[in-house]
């Protein structure tokens, strides 16, 4: 028994298990500077809805990471689909047509859901049908999606948000299990799924490794592409629904800090550091222990300075670690000692 | 098959997670360290409640860390928490962001504690936090929150009204009756900004028929300019104004990040003999435009000062003592508040000229 545990380990992915170690480390690490408050109910509840938030709106960035490129409109896509479905919850459009509150509400998700991907499509295009640079193109949108949600809420903030969205962002399932970190879950799972077992997901992370390798194995590029854009317009949305529920408010310009820290979310899972990698549940361990770093000194009394300066040493660190030419260093100066001591 | 492995330790992550929350009964214990810190974290925040109990938490939420406006908050709260033998926590982002001050708001709310103070960057979207707050029994005294639904109190400093009357005021004192002005807050939903703005519209609109508004007008209301989240949004916003309106008089500067933008637009463009500025914000930060006569008015509070006054009244209505006009918190500037439902105005109110810049300077 114990030894094929010993095999399952030394055969389970090394990031996985160091990702885990660093994150019960951290939580115990953390925890113990203001257990009182750390360990408390409220806090798992509360880190779990901001992880959720965070979490949406890494996997919106991973789809288009895994395939080599960037999607810095993420954000701004989130807001306008979530303004769209909104504004038509709240009856503010169509309220005439639609007076049943529960079909405002699935037709506001599916508005806003419909959004998102064809905002996802535009990318699309412009990035897989022209052959232009992922990050001009989605700056570049990003500016378009969010000047043209300050046009629909003119500037000022949206108020307001059905019974069923308000529970979204601050009800629990039995009691317990925040419904946030339930959709977080359920979309983590579907994107396993997506990028584990279905061929999409494989041309996905060949396209990422080597595009001509994949043109040449028969594959259209452009498919690849326009699909990882709509998906990740489709995760952009989820996330601006996320965000509406956590604020009962439409914003044009929330959440600009968001971007970031769901970059740091992926990278810390190892998306980008092999072209074409990285695993989702990396990155909900990754999820996992940026959170506690953020709440956990926060609760500790630490400045937001000192978390973000934690991040940066835990990025760098990991890079560094990742590098291929570091790695290959490292590799000499142990192969030399051996040889010294042989 | 290792697949399998990282599936059930992710799995065993999660039941962990999951298994702290499920203590939320109180009753059922569970095995684990978990369980036994969360029961006697509720027994210790109960024994605090009491009002002969050791040590009370109180918890600052602010816009943004990192500069002397809400630094100030930091050190006036931390000599109240050692005054009344408190814990003070002082949380913010790093950079003036909604979204990032949300988060703040949640972890602050973690913390349990019995006032929270918080600065609302976006007023509207706070309020769905605050009531977590409130439901757990958390006093919320917000500063700069007038129109929230979901706080106990708010402090201001002073009466927002008068506050913009008094430069519309000084605008028709120093410029003229007839002068043409505009006016820019931080943004269009920060409350305190809007108030004032809107105060300094109505007020002109009504004594001086001659002095003109270059902004935008909207259902009768103001629609000011935006200046975002730091001078450099403010500098280019009043390059493209100024070209846009050159015959501007005055430029009345609600949010005190953006004032310094402002004037260096102004002084950039050779403009400064024919467009003054009339700033709200820290005099030492702003010295040499008041120097060089840029900034011909200004006027401040010390935001320390509603820090202590806002803990000062979360723990007076805690005790159950109350808060009413004319009450003293112990503190300059709000020796004799005025207390207006759940607004509570103090008096703390500092003009600053060139004449009285120097004392200015060394109070912020």
């Amino acid at each position: 028994m114990k030894e094929t545990l010993k095999k399952y380990l030394k055969n389970c992915d090394k990031r996985t298990i160091s990702l885990l170690f660093i994150t019960v480390l951290l939580i115990l690490v953390i925890g113990s500077m203001n257990p009182k408050s750390f360990f408390s109910v409220y806090n798992f509840k509360s880190m779990s809805r901001q992880l959720a938030e965070i979490g949406i709106y890494g996997l919106a960035l991973f789809t288009i990471v895994i395939s080599g490129g960037l999607n810095l409109s993420i954000v701004a896509i989130a807001n306008l689909s979530a303004i769209c479905g909104g504004c038509i919850m709240q009856g503010l459009i169509l309220g005439d047509v639609i007076t049943d509150p529960f079909m405002r509400l699935i037709l506001g998700i599916l508005v806003s859901l419909t959004v998102g991907v064809l905002s996802g499509v535009i990318n699309g295009y412009f990035v897989a049908g022209l052959g232009l640079t992922a990050v001009l193109v989605t700056s570049a949108t990003s500016q378009l999606f969010q000047g043209i949600a300050l046009v629909i809420t003119k500037g000022s903030a949206i108020v307001g948000a059905p019974e069923a969205i308000i529970k979204l962002g601050s009800g629990d399932l039995w009691g317990n299990v925040p419904y946030l970190m339930l959709l977080a879950v359920i979309c983590y799972g579907i994107t396993h799924f997506v990028f584990e077992y279905t061929s999409y997901g494989e041309q996905c992370r060949l396209l990422g490794a080597n595009a001509t390798a994949n043109r040449y194995s028969g594959n259209s590029n452009f498919r690849t592409l326009m699909k990882s854009y709509m998906l990740s317009g489709f995760f952009s949305a989820v996330g601006g629904l996320v965000s509406y529920s956590r604020m009962c408010a439409l914003r044009s310009d929330y959440g600009n800090s968001l971007t970031s820290t769901a970059m740091l979310v992926i990278l810390m899972g190892g998306a980008w550091i092999v072209a074409g990698g990285g695993k989702i549940i990396n990155i909900f361990i990754a999820l996992l222990s940026i959170q506690v770093i953020s709440s956990g000194l926060t609760l500790a009394g630490t400045s937001n300075f000192t978390r973000n300066t934690i991040w940066g040493l835990l990025l760098v660190g990991i890079l560094l670690l990742g590098t291929p030419q570091i790695k290959e260093k490292f590799m000499k100066l142990r192969s030399r000692r051996r040889q010294y001591k042989v | 098959m290792k697949k399998l492995v990282t599936w059930t330790l992710a799995c065993c992550m999660t039941a962990g997670v999951l298994a702290a929350c499920g203590n939320g009964g109180g009753e059922t214990t569970k095995s684990g360290e978990t369980a036994a810190a969360s029961t006697e974290a509720k027994a210790e925040s109960k024994a605090e409640k009491e009002p002969e109990g050791e040590q009370i938490v109180v918890a600052t939420v602010v816009k943004a860390i990192g500069s002397n406006w809400f630094d100030s908050m930091d050190w006036e709260g931390t000599a109240w928490a050692e005054e009344n033998q408190a814990e003070h926590h002082y949380i913010g982002p790093t950079s003036m962001d909604s979204a990032a001050q949300l988060q703040c708001i949640s972890d602050a709310i973690a913390l349990q504690p019995d006032i929270l103070t918080v600065v609302p960057i976006a007023a509207d979207a706070c309020d769905a936090l605050l009531k977590q707050a409130q439901d757990q029994g958390t006093l919320v005294v917000t500063h700069e929150g007038t129109g929230l639904l979901n706080n106990d109190y708010n402090v201001d400093a002073f009466d927002n009204n008068s506050f913009g009357e008094n430069f519309a005021r000084k605008a028709a004192e120093l410029l003229g009756e007839d002068c043409k002005y505009a006016c820019m807050v931080g943004t269009l939903t920060t409350p305190a900004h809007m108030a004032w703005s809107e105060a300094f519209y109505k007020y002109a609109n009504e004594n001086y028929s001659d002095m003109v508004c270059a902004n935008d007008i909207s259902d009768g209301g103001i629609m000011p300019l935006e200046g975002g989240a730091n001078a450099d949004t403010a500098y280019s916003v009043t390059k493209q104004f100024l070209q846009a309106n050159p015959d501007l008089d005055v430029f009345y500067v609600c949010s005190s990040s953006n004032v310094t933008g402002v004037a260096r637009a102004i002084e950039e463009l050779g403009m400064a003999d024919s467009v003054k500025v009339l700033a709200v914000g820290t005099a030492s930060g702003q010295k040499s435009y008041y120097e060089s006569g840029t900034i011909i008015y200004g006027a401040f509070w010390y935001p320390g000062a509603a820090q202590y006054a806002c803990y000062e009244v979360g723990k007076r209505v805690i005790s159950g003592e109350g808060i009413k006009t004319g009450d003293d918190l112990g503190i300059d500037g709000y020796h004799d508040i005025t207390v207006d439902g759940k607004n509570i105005y103090g008096s703390a109110w500092l003009d600053v000229t060139l004449d009285n810049l120097e004392e200015m300077c060394n109070i912020l």
